[in-house]
């Protein structure tokens, strides 16, 4: 069964872990476009989640957003590219990781 | 800064201009509808413009004052929101290209009814000379 969310439903919200620890709040979604036989689609292949370190309780905003990302290094924000396998949607507004937070910080270290 | 192999949802699309199959500009993405289906990826179905489906995304504030402002005006026309697929996107640059008819679409309603009732009644505005 499908079903249709917006874009900006998703965009802001907090995610967190297999064990319900905060990750940080989506940010982006990568899309890339996937052929098939009747033509092609564009299909979210990454979630791009922002954590805000101690700033976290100042990041609802879009606006507080952007200018804590400015200034990422010095107050401990990060980026975590997660893939769309990872990504528990079942319930849009509270979406969930089926991983934990350490199985991400490993697949992130360069 | 690490390279975008795709497309950025937010970054690339959302807000951007959209323009018809005959070029003309005929709005800006407004919001972005995703289907999900269980055991697969996101998929990015539709394009939506107007003016209601940007106020909805400001806050519950801006729609109500939406709200006000059409009653205060007592107009009871629907200048719609338009869908269009996320198929018909043939291009996305700076703009995003469309391959619609602008005229077509409700969210150009507006557009026409300012043109017919406001726009049309300022004189020099149908190009006639002095």
């Amino acid at each position: 069964m499908s079903r249709e969310l917006l874009l900006s439903h998703l965009i802001g919200r907090q995610v967190r872990d297999a064990d319900g620890l905060k990750v940080g709040r989506i940010e982006e979604l990568l899309a890339r476009i996937e052929l098939h036989e009747h033509g092609n689609d564009y299909v979210v292949v990454e979630f791009h989640v922002g954590a805000y370190g101690l700033m976290e309780a100042l990041t609802g905003g879009v606006f507080a957003q952007k200018l804590v990302q400015r200034i990422g290094s010095v107050v401990g924000y990060r980026r975590f590219r997660i893939p769309w396998e990872w990504m528990d949607l079942s319930d849009p507004l509270h979406p969930r990781l089926n991983h934990t937070r350490a199985e991400l910080e490993a697949r992130s270290v360069p | 800064m690490e390279a975008m192999d795709g497309v950025q949802l937010v970054h690339d699309v959302l807000d951007a201009c959209l323009c018809d199959r005959n070029g003309r500009r005929i709005g800006r993405v407004d919001a972005l509808a995703l289907t999900l289906t269980e055991g697969k990826p996101l998929r990015v179905s539709t394009i939506l413009i107007g003016g209601a489906v940007r106020a909805e995304r400001v806050g519950t504030w801006m729609v109500r004052l939406r709200g006000a402002i059409s009653a205060m005006l007592h107009h009871d026309r629907d200048f719609g929101v338009s869908r269009v697929p996320f198929s018909a996107v043939r291009g996305i640059g700076g703009t995003i290209e469309l391959d619609v008819d602008g005229a077509t679409l409700p969210s150009s309603r507006l557009e026409r009814w300012l043109g017919d009732h406001i726009i049309g009644h300022i004189p020099g505005s149908q190009g006639e000379n002095k």
